[in-house]
């Protein structure tokens, strides 16, 4: 997949995991991978990018005896996959012209 | 590797950045070691799902802002003796003429590659307000009934509007390349940055 793509797609997906209730990096890795690739390390710099926007905010928990980060999202963060959804709208109906020109060529 | 060594070889790699932030990338990468291995998975395993340390760092610092990154990098690893305080402050009027003069010939390189692609939108322009005036000059010489020349300014106008499209086109083009070029560039001055600090 392009990498810019993808890139925007995990922004999306991240901000999916923590929508219904906070979540941490273990967690967010584990919910996310049976839809898309993911690591551990793939995720850190999306997590830095995404509070940095202010799309998502952190807070820590004590887990074990260790602090454990939880990622809360904002309005802004909702905001985004509100806009993501209009988006996909756009996209799908730009694979509806592709496909399409398939099958008139076909006809040819 | 255990998640020790993983972590310090994490910190070496960061070091120059702020504390505060070589703290927060070994915090998460610790808590996802740590959360791993509650999960069942052995250290070792857990360690390497993480892939490499130095990769890691170096992908962090490619991320980190280049004023923040320079300022990273040129920091000593260790306290300067008196001796080479002296040396700095007595060099200055020398080193520091010498950075001027590169940042400032960097920006003059920036500025002029800028200015040059300003005047071709400026010549498309011309070209632009000479297809306007073949147009105008058509119309006056319709009034006056001077059909041959009419005609001939009208055909030069609508030659002109051609040509300021096909020039206009080729401005963006350019522009495009420009701009996509130099953040090639930048992104080349900060592996320039981060590469000399991982080969110490």
């Amino acid at each position: 997949m392009d990498i810019q793509l993808k890139r925007g797609l995990l922004d999306v997906c991240v901000l999916a995991a923590i929508k219904s209730r906070d979540s941490y990096g273990y967690q967010i890795v584990k919910d996310i991978k049976p839809f898309v690739e993911i690591s551990e390390s793939t995720l850190y710099p999306i997590l830095r990018r995404l509070e940095s926007a202010e799309l998502l905010s952190v807070y820590s928990v004590e887990h074990n005896g260790r602090l454990r980060k939880y990622y809360h999202i904002t309005p802004l963060g909702r905001n985004r996959i509100e806009a993501f959804k209009e988006e996909w709208k756009e996209l799908q109906s730009i694979y509806q012209f592709v496909v399409r020109e398939d099958i008139n060529n076909d006809e040819i | 590797m255990t998640k020790y060594e993983f972590l310090s070889e994490l910190r070496e790699g960061l070091s120059g950045l702020p504390e505060e932030d070589i703290q927060k990338s070994v915090d998460y990468y610790s808590e996802m070691i740590e959360d791993q291995i509650e999960d069942g998975i052995a250290q070792e395993e857990a360690v390497k799902a993480m892939g490499s340390a130095a990769k890691i760092a170096n992908q962090i610092l490619m991320d980190t802002p280049l004023p923040k990154l320079m300022k990273a990098k040129a920091k000593p690893n260790r306290t300067l003796k008196a001796g080479e305080i002296v040396l700095l402050i007595l060099g200055a009027p020398l080193w520091l003429s010498l950075l001027l003069a590169g940042v400032l010939t960097i920006a003059a390189i920036y500025t002029a590659i800028w200015a040059m692609i300003a005047s071709l939108y400026v010549a498309v322009l011309a070209v632009g307000i000479g297809a306007f005036a073949g147009v105008i000059g058509f119309g006056v010489l319709l009034i006056e009934h001077q059909f041959v020349q009419a005609a001939m300014y009208l055909g030069l106008g609508l030659m002109l509007g051609g040509t300021m499209i096909v020039l206009f086109l080729g401005c963006n083009l350019i522009a495009k390349g420009v701009a996509a070029g130099s953040r090639r560039i930048l992104r080349g001055l900060k592996s320039c940055f981060i590469g000399k600090g991982n080969r110490e």
